[in-house]
């Protein structure tokens, strides 16, 4: 029975996995990626980490991915490239990499043995658990995702904000200050190399 | 009250940081109030922390704390401490007090200059850099606060960095002083081989333990930096090339508070010169040298800022003298009433500069009384404060340093008596040939053709600028009368306690001998003036001058020390450049194969140049590849 | 776990990531860039759950949940920067933006 749920989740990660590549339209793609995700925590359930499988459907699903579509709706057709690679060698290579890579890890994964999985309780990956590591012994990685995350706020507001208007008088003055700064270095570099040149001339 | 003093350090580098990171962001008035405004609040917690450290008893005066320790190597430990007791909370008024006048006088001088910004955050950079210097509580500090004082000299000195007069005296300035700071270094390091400490508290302490030849190497070391920081002889020509920076900068630093840090850090370190007599012989002869040459050099100088700048520099002899002859009191009491009139004669100077559009030439002015009365008035305060008269209060002091001299008697302490006397005529004759020639006597035609047109427009000057000089005008006049001879006492008790060894006091009736003797040879040097100087206009000084021709020449030269550095430094030094570079770098490039490193890499450089496409996906392949190929290479070294 | 060993889990991730990978090499529109990476982590999650459920600790979920909070912090910053793209009128095509080149 379990076999045949991780067999089906699995084909269903691979096939959404290879729709969020290889489709055109971004749209498309994102829908891919939710499918893709709620078969990650299926399999997530399967694995007995329960309180991790809802955060993937609540936070991944419930929030990344809707911010996804919003922006995905506000850039509109723009987000469609046609196709056409200018770069064959990216292709190729690209290929080789990501089957060097693959291929290694499939042949160390599948020669090593791992051993009997450990039996474990019901209490295990329960939020109860999971929610004990993170106050205790991870309090720091808590918090500084915390603050990244924060950050990462400030700054796609910035970024979305845009671009504000220019302060040009301040800016103007400031430019002023430098582009004559600058001409007088180069000025005075200029008649530096011609003194040395001079001397020389006249040493020679 | 310690945290008070931590308030009044912190203020200054707040405002600093503040117009550093607001920077153009602020209107213009606004950075120069924010930086008066801080310089306001310093000053207040400098009173409240002088006020509560009068109310304890006199033997719990000596405050120390520390913040933390930032620097320790083996024994060897620097902490952030401060030092609170009588002489800091004098320097703190002086250097918060006048400090924040002269910030509100900037706020009208500097109107209108592009600048703005950057001139008040420097001056409060400055201003932090001097309190560091005065409230540290060891000597490492103390050079932490004597390089950013050094610093912030030489950005406000070049501050009109386009004037390349300016960038020059910002320069030698520097040079100057990094010369000093390199000597207190050498003298911390003897001192802490000696002593194994650095803090006040624990040098004081041990200094009886050093012998005379140690304490005397120690001493001197130390005064090559207070001689740099004070623009004494022989590292003093830097000083009267400062006056390139902004006005209210000369009223700042060249007279009010840096140039006084050589002063302050001899009466600092006075248990350490009372164990060396020699160094303090040295201080008094170098005062009175400086004192006599910068008085005579002041005299026929033509730059209206440059004679106030030597005028301070023979008045900072007169504080050497007065702490050479362990008259520590009488120093710091002459440093004291001379930043209130010297930071005036500056502004008032500032305000005569400023309403002739930037003329500094004495020659170009005269007649000035006519049209700038209230500045007139002013500074005919602080010349006859300079000058000594009495009841004004450069007086007082002056014959406090004298009349010390005469209490301790030895030959040297005559010799500086007489030359002090000699100084207080020669002080009369620049400063009132200044007044005559600025003020009196016919205006000439530049004056005649600005100075009623500006005054019309603009009056003397703005609120802003007048203000702190009427301010400076009443400190100018009363502050000596805290220290009448035989009727007031406050100085010399305030300060007793900072000098364990004692210090010399003069009776009441030799200091009113010497007044005698001070004020009737200031008087007659203002005579001479007035018959030099008062008919005619100013340009017949140079003529008056002619009959002593070659002194003169040599006076116009300023006795020659920049030709002699010139000569001994500046010239092998550019010889040797030269000689290096066309006749060793220049034939070894042409002949060895130096370029080849330099091939090497712009053939690699154009090589690898491929790689970077500036395509971020590409980027990632070579990323992506390499991580395959570091997995390949561990697979097989595993296998 | 019982009938479904690790090594089968981590195959299926080690696919997972090189699906990503490779989109991510290939795709020049940076939402998409930003989707096959989303696909990467995730494949990383499964790798970190199941080795949490074979040696029996919470540890590796925990590092699930970092790397959740991580990937959120760059997906904002990554749609940030789309957004500002659009708004000044750029082509959203990475291989235009060539600023990088030496």
């Amino acid at each position: 029975m379990e076999a045949v749920v991780f067999f089906i989740a699995a084909a269903a990660a691979i096939a959404s996995a290879v729709a969020v590549v290889a489709q055109r339209n971004p749209f498309v793609s994102a829908l891919a990626l939710l499918g893709n995700l709620v078969s990650l925590a299926v399999l997530m359930l399967l694995l007995e980490a329960q309180f991790v499988a809802a955060a993937q459907i609540i936070v991944y699903a419930g929030a990344i991915m809707v911010m996804f579509l919003f922006v995905i709706a506000y850039v509109g057709p723009r987000g469609e490239i046609g196709p056409g690679d200018r770069r064959p060698w990216q292709t190729v290579l690209a290929i080789v990499a990501g089957a060097l890579i693959a291929v290694q890890i499939l042949v160390v994964v599948l020669t090593t043995d791992f051993g009997q999985a450990t039996s474990v309780d019901d209490a295990f990956g329960s939020p109860a658990a999971v929610g004990e590591a993170f106050v205790t012994k991870y309090v720091l990685a808590f918090e500084v995702v915390s603050i990244v995350l924060f950050m990462a706020a400030v700054a796609g507001v910035l970024y979305g904000a845009g671009a504000r208007p220019r302060r040009l008088t301040t800016d103007e003055v400031v430019a002023q200050e430098q582009r004559s700064a600058e001409e007088r270095r180069r000025e005075a570099s200029q008649a530096a190399l011609r003194a040395v040149r001079d001397q020389e001339g006249g040493a020679s | 009250m310690t945290e008070l003093v931590w308030i009044s350090l912190a203020l200054p580098l707040a405002g600093f940081l503040a117009l550093l990171v607001l920077g153009t962001r602020l209107p213009a008035r606004g950075a120069g109030w924010i930086g008066s405004l801080v310089m306001l609040a310093a000053f207040v917690a400098a009173a409240a922390a002088t006020i509560m450290l009068a109310g304890k008893p006199e033997e719990q005066r000596q405050v120390s704390q520390v913040a933390w320790t930032w620097l320790q190597a083996g024994n060897f430990s620097v902490g952030l401490d401060i030092w609170f007791d009588e002489l800091t909370a004098v320097m703190l008024l002086v250097v918060t007090g006048i400090g924040f006048l002269i910030h509100v006088f900037s706020v009208g001088y500097m109107q209108g200059d592009g600048q703005y910004r950057r001139f008040f955050a420097y001056l409060n950079l400055f201003v932090f850099s001097m309190l560091m210097l005065v409230v540290s509580g060891n000597l490492v500090l103390l050079l932490v606060g004597w390089g950013l004082v050094g610093l912030s000299s030489y950005l406000l000195i070049g501050f009109w960095h386009e004037k390349a007069s300016a960038v020059k005296a910002a320069k030698k300035a520097f040079v100057m002083n990094a010369i000093g700071d390199v000597g207190i270094a050498v003298g911390a390091f003897l001192l802490f081989v000696e002593l194994g400490t650095l803090t006040y508290g624990g040098m004081f302490a041990r200094a009886a333990e050093l012998d005379t030849a140690t304490a005397t190497i120690a001493c001197l070391l130390l005064l090559v930096g207070a001689v740099a920081k004070s623009a004494q002889l022989p590292l003093h020509t830097w000083l009267p090339d400062a006056m390139e920076g902004p006005t209210p900068v000369s009223a700042l630093i060249h007279a009010a508070t840096m140039v006084t840090a050589g002063v302050y850090l001899i009466a600092r370190f006075n248990p350490l010169f009372a164990e060396a007599p020699y160094a303090l012989d040295t201080v008094i002869v170098i005062g009175v040298l400086g004192l006599l040459m910068a008085g005579a050099i002041a005299v026929v100088q033509t730059d209206i800022k440059r004679i106030i700048a030597f005028s301070t520099m023979s008045q900072i002899a007169y504080m050497f003298v007065g702490v050479g002859l362990s008259a520590y009191w009488a120093g710091i009491f002459h440093l004291f009433t001379h930043a209130f009139f010297k930071a005036l004669l500056f502004m008032g100077a500032g305000l005569v500069i400023h309403a002739l559009h930037g003329e500094q030439d004495i020659r170009n002015m005269g007649g000035l009384k006519r049209v700038m009365p209230k500045t007139w008035f002013c500074m005919l305060i602080g010349a006859l404060a300079l000058v000594g008269i009495f009841p004004f209060s450069g007086g007082f002091s002056k014959d406090a340093i004298l009349s010390s001299a005469l209490h301790v008697g030895t030959p040297l302490a005559w010799v500086a008596y007489i030359a002090g006397l000699v100084g207080a005529l020669l002080t009369g004759i620049y400063t009132f040939r200044l007044m005559f020639l600025v003020f009196h006597g016919r205006m000439s035609p530049y004056a005649e053709k600005v100075a009623p047109h500006a005054v019309e427009h603009h009056g003397e000057g703005p609120r802003t600028m007048l203000w702190p000089v009427y301010i400076l005008t009443i400190g100018a006049a009363v502050t000596g009368l805290l220290q009448i001879p035989g009727v007031t006492h406050v100085f010399f008790d305030w300060l007793d306690p900072i000098a364990p060894g004692g210090m010399v006091e003069p009776s009441a009736p030799q200091e009113w001998l010497t007044t005698g003797i001070a004020v009737t040879l200031g008087l007659v040097g203002i005579a001479i003036a007035a018959h030099l100087y008062l008919r005619g206009s100013a340009a017949t000084d140079q003529i008056r001058l002619g009959r002593g021709r070659l002194i003169a020449h040599a006076l116009e030269r300023r006795v020659y020390w920049d030709d002699l550095y010139e000569v001994v430094f500046e010239r092998p030094a550019a010889w040797a450049a030269a000689f290096l570079r066309r006749d060793v770098d220049g034939p070894a490039a042409r002949w060895l194969p130096l370029d080849g490193a330099g091939t090497l890499t712009a053939f690699l450089g154009r090589t690898f140049n491929v790689v970077e496409n500036g395509v971020v996906r590409s980027y990632a392949l070579v990323f992506a590849l390499g991580v395959g190929g570091l997995l390949l290479y561990l697979l097989v070294r595993g296998a | 776990m019982t009938s479904v060993g690790l090594p089968v889990y981590l195959g299926l991730s080690a696919i997972l990531m090189t699906i990503g990978l490779i989109g991510v090499l290939l795709r020049r529109s940076p939402l998409t860039t930003l989707l096959s990476l989303e696909v990467m982590l995730n494949s990383v999650n499964l790798t970190l759950v199941a080795f949490a459920r074979q040696v029996g600790g919470t540890d590796g979920q925990v590092f699930a949940l970092v790397v959740m909070g991580i990937a959120a912090a760059e997906v904002v910053v990554g749609l940030g920067l789309v957004v500002a793209m659009t708004r000044r009128e750029m082509v959203l095509d990475t291989d235009e933006l060539r600023t990088l080149r030496g």
